[in-house]
């Protein structure tokens, strides 16, 4: 149970300094933050499991978790689902494709929306998709492909075909077609 | 902490397996809706489990902790579960970045970003995701233009919310 309650605190420490960031560091790529974040408060978990008294102050005796490698670890464990949740939230919401379409159908008022009106939303100024000009770039930045020549080929890595393998056959096992 | 995490990891797998296998016997139009009634089925077994005499006598054998504990335990790890197994369904169902990746590895000689377009278009995509939402009850289409559900437009808001509170732009507003 110790390791329940302080992570539950650690994660609470986490929420807090991701949004105080976000707010007011004028950050631009999200995924910078917070996923280093999470490294940057796991020592904090591990002293803090050492610093504090068995009974953190206020668990009864018979509470306490035996053995106490495996309170440390479920402890920790609960701290990273939780992480994952709040980046996936994070994500969904401020990043994510559907809900930036309820964004702009909302902004449209009751005229609403027709899809070509959304997908024109998607084009930069010189005509340019956005959806392809940001995600293209971050596959070579990931070494999951490369970029050749001006006509722009694009060609998967050893790294990316791999990649696209795992994922075709997870595809494959949750019975999904191409998806995104 | 043991018996609570080892059963409910135990049942987590079982209905994961279950649900999976299910998909390939009646795939559900709402796959949502069919994980979450996987994981509510999947909580009279996880507390059967832990009220049976032979995982209670194993407790008693090697723990202290009070039996109200484990299912604590048990069941909050075994929400947790179903939340990342929920998240990482649509990851690999919905991420745009995964279906490119996949597009160009099908092209061992590559392919150009117009050619991508032509099979994968910012139009299709966001044609294809507007039936998604159609479905699930976020949008409606009337005389060819697409309104909000009233569920569609308290989810709109939460991100416009959320939106300020990171200071973040939505995808698309966002500069390339």
């Amino acid at each position: 149970m110790k390791g329940l309650v302080i992570s539950s605190a650690l994660f609470a420490a986490y929420v807090v300094s991701t949004v105080v960031v976000s707010h007011f560091g004028g950050i631009r790529r999200y995924g910078k933050v917070f996923f280093p974040a999470v490294l940057f408060w796991t020592p904090f978990y591990f002293a803090l499991y050492a610093l504090t008294p068995a009974d953190c102050w206020f668990l009864p005796a018979t509470w306490l978790a035996k053995p106490l490698w495996l309170d440390v670890v479920y402890g920790y464990v609960v701290y990273l689902l939780n992480c994952h949740s709040y980046i996936d939230f994070f994500f969904g919401f401020t990043g994510g494709f559907s809900t930036s379409l309820l964004r702009e159908i909302l902004a449209s008022g009751p005229h609403g929306c027709t899809t070509e009106e959304l997908a024109a939303g998607f084009l930069t100024k010189d005509g340019q998709d956005k959806v392809y000009q940001r995600r293209i770039p971050h596959l070579a930045e990931a070494g999951m492909i490369r970029v050749n020549g001006a006509e722009h080929l694009c060609v998967a890595t050893v790294k990316g075909r791999r990649w696209a393998n795992i994922l075709s056959v997870v595809k494959r096992i949750l019975n999904l077609d191409k998806g995104g | 902490v043991a018996t609570g995490v080892v059963v409910s990891l135990a049942i987590s797998l079982l209905w994961i397996v279950v649900q999976i296998a299910w998909m390939h016997v009646r795939p559900a139009r709402n796959r949502f809706r069919a994980m979450l009634a996987g994981f509510v089925a999947s909580l009279p077994v996880l507390v059967l489990v832990l009220g049976s005499s032979p995982v209670r006598a194993l407790h008693a054998a090697h723990f202290m902790e009070p039996y109200g504990v484990v299912f604590f335990h048990a069941l909050l790890f075994h929400t947790l579960v179903f939340f990342c197994y929920v998240e990482c369904f649509y990851h690999v169902e919905r991420a745009v970045t995964f279906r490119m990746l996949i597009e160009i590895a099908s092209h061992p000689e590559g392919i150009v970003v117009s050619d991508l377009r032509k099979d994968y278009s910012v139009q299709g995509m966001v044609g294809a995701r507007m039936e998604v939402l159609e479905a699930k009850g976020f949008v409606v289409r009337r005389m060819h233009a697409w309104h909000l559900t009233s569920k569609g437009r308290l989810l709109a808001r939460v991100m416009a919310g959320t939106l300020w509170l990171y200071q973040a732009k939505s995808q698309r507003d966002r500069e390339a």
